[in-house]
C-alpha cells in the first residue's frame, strides 16, 4: 500500500479573491506507517486530510491510493473528526455496525465484528448504550472503533482528540499506539500538538503558515515506545519540532495581525 | 407504535407530567374563577335581551354535558368522531403525497426551485381560501370540501418539514456516511432520514395544527355535521353558552393529541439523538 500525492494543491475561492491554502505537495507514505501532519492553523494539513479521504478535490495534482486515483469518499480510507459524528438514533453497537453494512457483512459477521472492536477500545459493556449516555472520550472511543472495524486502507484522523481534556487525551494515546502496533495500520494523523505528535507518530511532517507547503520532515522511526515526555531523547524531539513550527505559527499570527491593522487602518 | 407508546407510557407515568398537570388544572380554575367574575359584572349591566350573549362558567358546563348526552348530529361524540376522521384522512394524505415532495425538493435543486418555491407561497395562503372553489366542486353537503382544505392546509407544511429537516442535517454526520461507505439510496435513508427526524416530527406537528384549523374551517362552510357545523348552527340559534362549548371541545381535542401524542414523541426523539437531557 502506497498513499501518493503529486502536486497537490488547493485554492479556495472566498468574495471574489482567491486563497491558496496548500501550495503544490509532494508526499509519499507508505504501508504501516504513522504518520503525523503538523502546522499552524490554516495551513491546509486538514485540507490534505480531506483531499485523501475524498471530501475535496485538489485544485492541481493527484493523490493515489496503490496506484488508483483519488475521486470522492471511500470506505477503504475511513476517516475520524474531530467531533465524534456518532449517529444518535444507533446505539454503540449499531455505529459500528453501520461501515460493516457497507461491506456487506452477514448479520452475524457484523455482530461479531462489532463486539471485537469495542473490545479493543475497551467498550464491550457499552454496546446496547445510546451515543448521548456516553462521555466525550468514550464517544471518540467508539468512532475510533468504527473507523477500524472496517478495515481501512488508511485510517484518517484528523484533530481527533482537540476537543477532549488532557487526561481523557493522555489515555486515549496510549490507547491509540496499542491498536496501531496491533493492527499495523496505516494512519494518516492531522493535529497542533507537537507532544501529540512525537506521542504517536514514525513520521512528523511540519507544514509552513499559510500557503502551507511542507516544511520539514522528522523522521521518528528510531525512538522507542511509549514515549514518555520525560525521557531525554523524546523531549528533545519535541523541541526540535516545536522550533521548526515556532516561526510558522509567528508567521500566521504577523498576517493576522497585519489584516487587522490593514482594516483597522481602511477606517 | 415501537418507539411511540413507551414516549407515551413514560411520559403519563413521569412524575413531571403529573405536576405540570396539577399546575394546569389549577391554572383553568383560575381562568374560570375570572370568567366568574368577568360574568358577573356583565350580568348586572345586561339587558334581557343582551344576558343570552355572554353565559356564566355553569350555563356553559351544562351545555356541554347536554351536547355529550343529545341525540343526533348536534351530538359532541358523534360530531368529535366526524371531525377527527376527517382530519385523519386529510393529513394522512398530505404526509403521503408531501413526504416524497419534501424528499425531492431537499434531493433536487430543480424540485427545489420549483415545488420547493411554490409550497411557501402556497403555505401562505389561508386553506379556507380554497373552500368556495372546493365547495363548487363537490357540493356543499359532503365530505370532499373538507377533505380539500384540510389535504390545502397541510400539504405544504409538510413538504417545507421534510426538506427542511434534511437540509438542515449536520454536514459532519454527512461526512461521517459517506467515509463509511454510504452512498445513494443507503445515505439517505440511513443518515439523512434519521438525523432529521426530529425536526420533520416538529413540521409534523404545525402541518396537524394546520390540518385541525383546516377541518374547522371548512365544517363552517359546508353542511355535512361535524364540530364546525355545531358552531354554525349555535350560531343560528343565538346559543351563546352552545358555542362556547364547543369551542372548549374543540380546544381540549387539540391539547389532548398535543400533549398525550406530539409532546412526548418530540421529547423521545429529541432526548434519543442528544438534543435535549433526559
Amino acid at each position: 500500500m502506497e498513499i501518493k500525492f503529486e502536486n497537490v494543491s488547493k485554492e479556495f475561492n472566498g468574495r471574489g479573491s482567491k486563497t491558496l491554502a496548500l501550495s503544490p505537495t509532494n508526499l509519499t507514505i507508505d504501508s504501516g506507517e504513522f504518520v503525523c501532519l503538523v502546522g499552524p492553523s490554516g495551513c491546509g494539513k486538514s485540507t490534505l486530510c480531506n483531499i485523501l479521504a475524498g471530501f475535496e478535490t485538489p485544485s492541481s495534482g493527484q493523490v493515489t491510493v496503490n496506484n488508483e486515483a483519488v475521486s470522492g469518499p471511500s470506505i477503504k480510507r475511513a476517516m475520524m473528526f474531530q467531533e465524534p459524528a456518532l449517529f444518535p438514533w444507533l446505539k454503540v453497537r449499531g455505529n459500528v455496525e453501520f461501515g460493516l453494512k457497507s461491506l456487506k457483512l452477514s448479520p452475524n459477521e457484523q455482530r461479531e465484528t462489532a463486539e471485537r472492536y469495542l473490545r479493543m477500545v475497551h467498550l464491550a459493556e457499552f454496546m446496547d448504550a445510546a451515543p448521548h449516555e456516553l462521555s466525550g472520550g468514550m464517544k471518540q472511543r467508539v468512532a475510533l472503533a468504527r473507523a477500524l472495524a472496517v478495515d481501512p486502507e488508511v485510517l484518517l484522523m484528523d484533530e481527533p482528540f482537540a476537543a477532549l481534556d488532557a487526561q481523557t487525551r493522555d489515555h486515549l494515546h496510549v490507547e491509540l499506539h496499542k491498536l496501531w502496533e496491533q493492527t499495523r495500520k496505516t494512519i494518516v494523523f492531522v493535529t497542533h500538538n507537537v507532544r501529540e505528535a512525537v506521542t504517536l507518530a514514525t513520521r512528523v511532517v511540519v507544514f509552513t503558515a499559510r500557503p502551507g507547503r511542507i516544511k520539514s520532515t522528522f523522521d521518528l522511526e528510531d525512538l522507542q515506545f511509549p514515549r514518555r515526555s520525560t525521557e531525554p531523547l523524546v523531549a528533545e524531539m519535541v523541541s526540535r519540532i516545536q522550533s521548526a513550527l515556532r516561526g510558522e505559527v509567528a508567521k500566521t499570527e504577523a498576517a493576522e495581525y497585519d489584516h487587522d491593522a490593514n482594516l483597522t487602518e481602511a477606517q | 407504535m415501537k418507539v411511540l407508546l413507551p414516549a407515551i407510557r413514560r411520559s403519563l407515568f413521569s412524575r413531571e407530567f403529573w405536576s405540570v398537570l396539577a399546575v394546569r388544572v389549577l391554572f383553568i380554575l383560575l381562568l374560570l374563577i375570572i370568567w366568574q367574575i368577568v360574568y358577573v359584572i356583565f350580568a348586572n349591566n345586561a339587558t334581557p335581551k343582551t344576558a343570552v350573549l355572554f353565559p356564566s362558567p355553569l350555563q356553559v358546563g351544562s351545555s356541554l354535558i347536554a351536547g355529550f348526552r343529545s341525540t343526533g348530529d348536534g351530538n359532541y361524540f358523534h360530531a368529535i368522531a366526524v371531525s377527527l376522521w376527517r382530519l385523519v384522512k386529510g393529513y394522512c394524505i398530505a404526509i403521503i403525497i408531501g413526504f416524497p415532495l419534501g424528499l425531492a425538493v431537499a434531493r433536487w435543486k430543480l424540485a427545489k426551485q420549483t415545488v420547493g418555491w411554490m409550497s411557501l407561497s402556497l403555505q401562505a395562503m389561508p386553506s379556507i381560501g380554497w373552500a368556495p372553489l372546493a365547495i363548487l366542486w363537490f357540493g356543499i353537503n359532503s365530505d370532499t370540501p373538507v377533505l380539500f382544505v384540510t389535504v390545502a392546509g397541510s400539504l405544504f407544511a409538510t413538504v417545507l418539514a421534510v426538506s427542511g429537516g434534511i437540509e438542515q442535517v449536520p454536514p459532519l454526520l454527512i461526512r461521517a456516511g459517506r467515509t463509511l461507505g454510504a452512498k445513494g439510496p443507503r445515505l439517505y435513508f440511513s443518515v439523512l432520514l434519521p438525523a432529521a427526524l426530529p425536526m420533520i416530527v416538529n413540521g409534523l406537528k404545525v402541518g396537524w395544527a394546520f390540518a385541525w384549523r383546516s377541518v374547522l374551517g371548512a365544517e363552517l362552510l359546508v353542511t355535512a355535521g361535524g364540530l364546525g357545523r355545531i358552531l354554525q348552527q349555535n350560531k343560528m340559534n343565538e346559543a351563546a353558552a352552545g358555542l362556547f362549548a364547543t369551542i372548549i371541545v374543540i380546544i381540549a381535542i387539540s391539547l389532548i393529541i398535543e400533549t398525550l401524542l406530539f409532546a412526548p414523541l418530540e421529547r423521545h426523539l429529541r432526548t434519543m439523538w442528544g438534543l435535549e437531557k433526559s
